[in-house]
């Protein structure tokens, strides 16, 4: 499943001055291509993540996603896009406090309405080596293992996209190793499209293509 | 799927939760208690009508009934009925003992036709009692109230009129006179074919004549009441139903319901208000997930549906501690009741009133959360990446959200007190108090921004945190200012109305209040009480008549609407359907002055061209109607007599003289049949009950008030009226402090961080309990303060509003009152945070 961005801009205003954040951008991302993006603070990126995952609208340009261009999507159909067909971590994990893993990792497919959502999720969570802790809540877990439940989380639904926002940044470096090896050996086996957000290098360089987002432009990095 | 996240929000939320259903539950319990009273109220006036009436139908007047207005009636309702005819009139009854005024009943043999009448030697008296006792001998069956007030045993005999009765029995039980709170005399049962011989009614004497059917085929009763009315136009010719008498009986239960409603009402919008700002806590501390949730896919319409469904389960699981609270709440209000009425209704709490009730919580509930809900258009979600700061806000910036909130309690207040007048003031007193509450409020935390510096660091902890957390401080504010101004109104009336009884007393108040004088014992009067040294004084005829005409337009008779009407629209039609008493007077008396138009003091010259004057009292001409201009005639023993009204005055009725809502001028009616009323002095009781026994012996026609008794037991019936009203009026007040625990509960666990803060920079458990406590202990006691002189403030105006007299102020409630709230307000403050005082600071190291 293909993303491609072409000619994408944002701004905003701060009081009268016009900050252009993503300018004229383009990239295309291919199916199940797994691809880094990294920049200073402040470049960008999590506008780019968000404009890709329909949470706000470009001033200019197109997102295309499995031939479908979702900028012009209506609110409606552009949640029911990502209810379908597209995920997200996030650095802070964010999960919703009051549910324990399972309840969490299911929510996607109860969203959607899916029928065997909690068997669904207890798998999943088995393979992230969570079977022991269905029932924890977020506060019961560590760094590592909340993350964990995130990761599970995107990958429920089998999304056709994958949009991971700084996904080891809340993490010690061993523990966001070992979160991160298995994220990607999940993406790789779910053959899911994936864009990372983040600062770590070594992160990147394990994607198939990276980029650096600087003056509102993606640039491939070639290491 | 909707149903499971919302049922799974309020179970996995369930601290935060049980607090919108314990707020939302104190709210209901009043509502559903009075409305609860008021349905088995309904039902048993439903079900015991005819007993009340004790009959199908009744025809009465406050004068003879004419023979061809019987005739009309014995017409259209038919043949086969069975008729019984009653006299009820005023007179004294006189003892060795002393002498006191009485309701006789004159009744015939089949009286009752339906009910009964319960005797305390045993007999129950009903319809087919055969040899009733009274018709076999000059006999009577009288209230029980005259054993104590005449020292009356059965078989004694008293006088009425011109006949030695034998008091035959006591009545324990009148099945006619079910909610009688107060009387002014103690009914006696007598044969009616003994009435003429007892010389009690005369020419100007004030009775009722009535006749009761007993109609076997009673369909299209409606109908025949038309035909009835469309042939016996004068509006004093009543006919009354079952229903009507019903509701006739209960009418002083019904206004007291009234403003038990609208107290309950008060608890209810003290709920909404602490049920709004858990609500919006609820919101914000949740926000992030509502922003997760819209992320995964989730769209906005069904976040709205959750959330309502949320509502819509919280409003059912507040039913089950709101019906646990009424069924305790229910036998005390009766209990009340019973003191009242001696009657033991038994209230039970209906399921109908329960959906009602449940109706009103989820849409009230609706309408508190419904701008919070708005809210969330406005959120977000990309604020959940990591470059963002997700600090969610829920402030409403434009209050007008909750104007559909306002619009629902101005119906609420309506309907609840059947009156367009008092709901308008209860809804624009209590959103006008609540505005200046809330400027208070906000002046009150502005000034703490200027903090002395040398007071304790605790102590200015506590005071920036109420100055610079204005929308909670405001809701406490709020809320016990409003508990505190309700639970101090009641008491300021009554200690007022006491006081200006008690200084009456001993002033102005007279002894003894006298009518159906008739012209020609004036003097004669006059000539017996001077004799004692005791002047007659404010003599003022009495001129009965029916008021035909205003400005050429026939007065026609009111028929109150059968659905649901005002008591404006009661009161109004009850004006309209009576005759009118007329007098006229030289000068008025200190009693009354003129608040608009000109003075009637001229005596009339009747070779004038002008018609004469009348000037009516302030109320009266506001529940007809009529205003200065207005031209009315008048029929007096079939002669026409106009009159433009000139004046309206306010009458200061507890002053208990002679006063009358139509004034003529001087010189219009001397000439015209009438009566007189009069009163006499301040008395010794010795002489008081020496000049009644006297004035009875030779003046048996004469009635007489005792005004000292009277007043007694209308302060005693007050009293205990208000009892009652305090019971609501301490719901309210618990319901604020429930929304004052819930406010410091939520804010204790929303300042964990901040508390926590404090300890890992050194400050000792104490200190800190000490930030909270002085807190809300200081606004408490401000807000208490504020809501206690406000009530100062209210009393004033019902005082002089509602009776005309000057507030006396009693300082004791107040005091009290402020006291028992700000300690009980520390005492909140040390149990919310006794867990979060004693927390270990490792824990906010840790993150958790």
């Amino acid at each position: 499943m293909s993303l491609e961005i072409n000619a994408l801009s944002k701004h905003f205003f701060q009081g009268e001055t016009k900050i252009d954040v993503l300018h004229d951008l383009n990239v295309l991302v291919k199916s199940a291509e797994i691809v880094a993006i990294l920049g200073q603070s402040g470049s960008g990126k999590s506008t780019l993540l968000s404009l890709i995952a329909g949470l706000e609208k470009p001033n200019s340009g197109k997102i295309i996603i499995d031939d479908v261009n979702i900028v012009p999507l209506s609110e409606r159909q552009v949640t029911q896009f990502r209810a379908n067909s597209l995920s997200l971590v996030f650095q802070q994990y964010h999960l919703i406090s009051h549910l324990t893993a399972i309840e969490n990792v299911s929510l996607p497919l109860e969203i959607l309405r899916t029928s065997d959502a909690e068997l669904r999720a207890e798998a999943l969570l088995k393979d992230l080596g969570l079977g022991h802790r269905l029932h924890h809540f977020p506060n019961q877990l560590s760094g590592g293992e909340c993350q964990r439940v995130a990761i599970a989380r995107a990958l429920v639904t089998n999304p056709k996209v994958l949009l991971a926002d700084e996904p080891s940044g809340n993490l010690d470096i061993d523990t966001g190793e070992k979160v991160m090896e298995t994220f990607l050996n999940l993406v790789r086996k779910h053959k899911t499209t994936t864009v990372i957000v983040t600062h770590n290098e070594n992160l990147a360089r394990k994607c198939q293509r990276s980029f650096r987002l600087k003056a509102g432009q993606l640039i491939e990095i070639n290491w | 799927m909707i149903f499971k996240f919302a049922f799974r929000e309020i179970y996995r939320n369930w601290n935060i939760n049980l607090f919108f259903v314990l707020n939302l539950s104190l709210g209901l319990i009043g509502f559903l208690t009075v409305d609860s009273f008021k349905t088995t109220l309904q039902k048993y006036i439903s079900e015991n009508s005819k007993r009340i009436l004790s009959a199908d139908l009744a025809v009465s007047a406050r004068r003879e009934i004419t023979k061809d207005e019987l005739q009309n009636v014995r017409n259209i309702i038919g043949n086969d009925v069975s008729e019984s005819q009653i006299f009820d009139f005023f007179a004294m009854i006189s003892t060795p003992s002393g002498s006191k005024l009485v309701l006789v009943k004159a009744i015939d043999q089949s009286y009752p036709f339906y009910g009964e009448i319960e005797l305390e030697s045993g007999p129950v008296i009903s319809e087919k009692t055969p040899n009733k006792t009274i018709f076999t001998a000059p006999k009577a069956w009288v209230y029980p109230e005259l054993k104590y007030q005449l020292n009356l045993k059965r078989g004694e005999k008293f006088r009425l009129g011109n006949i030695e009765f034998i008091l035959d029995d006591f009545v324990i039980k009148d099945s006619s006179q079910t909610f009688r709170l107060t009387s002014l005399a103690p009914r006696v049962f007598i044969d009616r074919s003994l009435l003429n011989k007892t010389g009690l009614i005369k020419y100007g004497s004030t009775f009722t004549q009535s006749y009761l059917f007993k109609i076997k085929d009673d369909k299209n009763i409606s109908e025949k009441i038309s035909q009835i009315y469309s042939l016996n136009k004068d509006p004093a010719f009543r006919i009354e139903t079952p229903a009507s008498a019903g509701e006739d009986s209960s009418r002083q239960l019904d206004y007291l319901s009234d403003f038990l409603s609208l107290v309950a009402l008060v608890a209810l919008v003290l709920s909404a208000l602490g049920t709004a700002y858990l609500y919006r806590l609820y919101l914000s501390q949740h926000i992030k997930e509502i922003a997760i949730y819209r992320s995964l896919g989730l769209q906005q319409d069904s976040l709205f549906k959750i959330y309502f469904c949320q509502i819509f389960l919280l409003g059912i699981l507040s039913l089950i501690p709101t019906v646990i609270g009424v069924n305790l709440l229910l036998p005390v209000l009766s209990q009340f009741i019973e003191q009242l009425t001696s009657l033991n209704l038994n209230p039970l709490v209906s399921g109908k009133s329960v959906l009602i009730t449940y109706v009103l919580a989820f849409i009230s509930s609706c309408l508190i959360t419904l701008p919070y809900l708005l809210k969330l258009n406005q959120l977000k979600p990309a604020r959940l990446f990591s470059e963002e700061t997700f600090s969610p806000e829920l402030k409403i910036d434009n209050p007008l959200v909750f104007v559909p909130a306002l619009v629902v309690l101005y119906f609420l207040s309506v309907w609840q007190s059947h009156s367009l007048y008092f709901g308008s003031i209860f809804f624009g007193a209590l959103v006008g108090l609540s505005l200046i509450i809330s400027l208070i409020s906000f002046g009150f935390l502005q000034s703490l921004s200027k903090i002395p510096k040398k007071m304790a660091w605790y102590f200015r902890i506590a005071l920036k945190s109420l100055s610079r957390r204005k929308n909670q401080s405001w809701a406490v504010f709020l809320a016990i200012a409003i508990g505190s101004l309700l639970i101090n109104l009641l008491p300021q009336m009554k200690t007022s109305l006491k006081n200006d009884f008690a200084v009456e007393n001993q002033t102005k108040l007279p002894s003894i209040f006298l009518f159906d004088i008739q012209d020609d014992q004036i003097e004669d009067l006059k000539n017996e009480l001077i004799k004692n040294n005791i002047p007659l004084l404010n003599v003022s005829p009495l001129v009965r008549s029916r008021l035909l005409k205003v400005n050429d337009q026939n007065y026609e008779r009111a028929i109150e609407p059968q659905n649901f009407k005002t008591r404006e629209e009661e009161s109004a039609a009850r004006s309209r359907n009576r005759g009118v008493n007329l007098s006229y007077r030289e000068v008025l008396t200190d009693t009354e002055k003129i608040i608009s138009g000109v003075s009637i003091d001229k005596k009339y010259d009747p070779n004038s061209s002008e018609l004469p004057l009348a000037s009516l009292e302030k109320r009266f001409a506001e529940r007809m109607n009529l205003k200065l201009g207005d031209v009315l005639s008048f029929d007096i023993q079939g002669v026409e007599i106009k009159a433009k009204v000139a004046s309206v005055r306010q009458v200061r009725w507890n002053s208990f003289r002679p006063n009358f809502f139509i004034l003529l001028q001087d010189g219009v009616l001397n000439e015209a049949p009438k009566t007189f009323i009069a009163v006499l002095p301040q008395l010794d009781e010795n002489i008081k009950s020496l000049v009644l026994s006297n004035l009875n012996r030779q003046f048996p026609n004469v009635s007489a008030l005792d005004v000292r008794r009277t007043v007694e037991e209308v302060l005693q019936v007050s009293e205990k009226m208000s009892w009652s009203l305090e019971l609501m009026a301490a719901l309210a007040l618990a319901t604020g402090y429930v929304v004052l625990f819930s406010i410091i509960q939520t804010q204790v666990q929303t300042r964990r961080w901040e508390l926590n803060m404090y300890k890992i920079l050194g400050a000792h458990f104490f200190e800190l309990r000490w930030v909270l406590i002085f807190e809300f202990t200081l606004i408490s006691f401000v807000a208490s303060l504020c809501g206690a002189f406000l009530s100062l403030f209210l009393s004033a105006i019902l005082m002089y509003e509602m009776f005309g007299i000057q507030l006396t102020i009693t300082w004791l409630p107040i005091l009290s009152t402020v006291i028992f709230i700000s300690v009980t307000s520390a005492l909140i403050a040390i149990w919310c945070s006794r867990q979060v005082v004693r927390e270990k600071p490792l824990v906010l190291l840790q993150g958790s």
